[in-house]
């Protein structure tokens, strides 16, 4: 186990750390949401605003973790560094989940960043920062294991920044993330329960007291994700093969 | 009394073929012994299944039919229990753009499963054996092409692998890296047993125990290159310019076309000094050399139907 973590520690910093010495883009991904909080904002008052906020802290892990993943496998794989991890002791699983992590520990930065403005403008109580972390770390690892999944079935590096960016896309502004659940009917608010970011951003909303009149229950959202989550463990489990055939 | 010296062979193969999942046979009923201590090359034109064949002896790819050992295991079954032990320089691998030599090293090492300490000993230990340590600190996008491949080298090196599996390691460098690194290969068959996959026939020579030639995914020759040299009829070769008629030399020795010259092997010494005279008399301009392992590899490959450029 000590060995695992050990190696889980290495991989997350052999390719993360060239993350940590890009902080252009981690400031970068910080900011993105403020301004989309101020567009919001002027045009739609305070409540829009607020919702925006909640929707962009899941839309931005999400998108995040989907296509700066997808990019990784696949770039990892074309410069054939992968192959000296295959030859070597360390598990497919082990080599996947600290990429995942090297992609996911930057972004923790720019999701603090944000954070802490939420905080000083009064739309995150500080007992509930914690959770709310939580709860936006493991819509960024859904992302990160839709990103593994996606690069494992479209592993063309000319084309996977696109397609990734695209899934993002559809699975941050389809379903109500970056507007209420109850805008929807019922019968469409269940129906985008089939998207995972649906219940994140449920579920976050409603931890954080954001009014959301929903025909959804909110540990029916709970469970959902639950349900996404090891889904996506499973099949990043199945995918995470050495051995080409 | 004398210990027993075990020479169980570190790789062996027995009847082993690959067919793609497009239908393309890249490996056909090929069987071998590396033994411990050796530096094995492979050669063969592109396409031959040189890569193929090192990819199913480093575990990462599955065989279609065929045994393979590896360190005496069965490395389809069980590819875990020697992946500690192995090591590999992927053909055309290079390493990323915002990481240094450094990094790339020490973090390859834990991710393996090295503590800290040792790992950063072995770092430091193989950069400055392999000439990277100055500049273990520049970022991998500001390395020439050939000090990059050195980095990947590095990481290999650096595990103390009993087993390293070296895929074309030497493209792209200039002749000076070339060189270095032939050095630091030879070096490692104190720590190793080298499988080095190539297509430069002075870097065969100047390293290789025991090479293999592949062609059309078939195992068409193996052994020492004295053993090789057997191939072809005569131990001299004389390379002619343009001027001699072609059925003229054939009748005097084996002929091959190689651009604007042409390579004979005489079947004997009075052919050999008929040819001489007859270029010098001619005007034709012309040379005596040993035949080398390219001869040989020249030969061998065409026998087997491969188009090889000249």
């Amino acid at each position: 186990m000590k060995r695992t973590l050990r190696q889980l520690w290495a991989v997350t910093m052999l390719f993360g750390i060239e993350w940590f010495r890009r902080w252009p883009i981690i400031i970068g991904l910080a900011i993105f949401p403020v301004a989309i909080y101020l567009v919001f904002f002027l045009f739609g008052g305070e409540s829009v605003g607020k919702q925006v906020m909640y929707g962009m802290l899941i839309a931005g892990s999400i998108t995040t973790g989907i296509t700066s993943l997808a990019q990784c496998v696949v770039f990892t794989k074309s410069l054939r560094i992968q192959e000296m991890f295959v030859t070597s002791p360390i598990s497919p699983l082990t080599y996947a989940f600290g990429i995942a992590l090297s992609r996911l520990l930057p972004g923790l930065i720019s999701t603090v960043l944000f954070m802490s403005v939420m905080l000083a403008v009064g739309y995150i109580e500080p007992a509930k920062v914690v959770v709310t972390l939580l709860l936006v770390e493991v819509s960024d690892i859904l992302g990160a294991m839709l990103g593994f999944l996606v690069a494992t079935y479209f592993p063309n590096p000319q084309h996977i920044g696109g397609l990734a960016a695209m899934l993002g896309f559809l699975l941050t502004m389809v379903p109500p993330v970056l507007y209420p659940l109850d805008v929807l009917p019922p019968t469409w608010q269940y129906a985008m329960g089939i998207l995972p970011p649906t219940h994140a951003a449920h579920l976050l909303r409603a931890f954080n007291g954001v009014s959301e009149n929903a025909a959804l229950p909110v540990w029916v959202s709970a469970l959902a994700l639950l349900f996404f989550f090891v889904t996506s463990v499973y099949l990043v489990a199945r995918r995470s093969r050495w051995r080409e055939v | 009394m004398e210990p027993v010296i075990s020479r169980e062979p570190v790789i062996s193969v027995t009847n082993l073929s690959k067919t793609y999942q497009n239908g393309a046979r890249a490996l056909d009923d090929v069987s071998l012994k590396v033994q411990p201590g050796e530096i094995f090359c492979l050669l063969g034109p592109n396409g031959a299944g040189k890569t193929t064949l090192v990819r199913i002896l480093a575990t990462q790819l599955l065989p279609s039919a065929g045994k393979v050992s590896v360190l005496g295991q069965d490395a389809i079954a069980h590819p875990e229990l020697i992946r500690e032990d192995m090591a590999i320089v992927p053909q055309e691998g290079r390493p990323g753009q915002d990481l240094n030599a450094w990094d790339y090293v020490y973090w390859y090492l834990r991710a393996r499963g090295m503590v800290a300490r040792e790992a950063a000993a072995r770092t430091e230990a193989t950069l400055k054996e392999m000439g990277l340590w100055e500049i273990r600190r520049t970022m991998t996008a500001k390395l020439s092409g050939g000090l990059r491949r050195r980095v990947l080298i590095a990481m290999a090196v650096a595990t103390g692998a009993k087993l390293l599996f070296l895929d074309e390691p030497t493209v792209g460098l200039d002749p000076e890296a070339r060189v270095a690194t032939w050095d630091l290969i030879a070096r490692l068959r104190k720590q190793a047993t080298v499988v080095l996959t190539t297509h430069l026939m002075d870097e065969v020579e100047a390293l290789a125990d025991r090479i293999g030639i592949l062609a059309q995914g078939r195992l068409v020759a193996m052994g020492t290159a004295r053993e090789l040299s057997r191939f072809v009829p005569s131990k001299t070769k004389v390379v002619l310019g343009e001027g001699l008629e072609l059925p003229w030399l054939a009748a005097r020795g084996e002929v091959a076309v190689r651009g604007r010259q042409v390579a004979v092997y005489p079947f004997d010494e009075a052919a050999t000094r008929e040819i001489i005279d007859r270029a010098s008399s001619n005007g034709v301009s012309f040379a005596v050399a040993a035949v080398g392992l390219e001869d040989v590899y020249l030969r061998v490959v065409k026998e087997h139907g491969e188009v090889v450029a000249s």
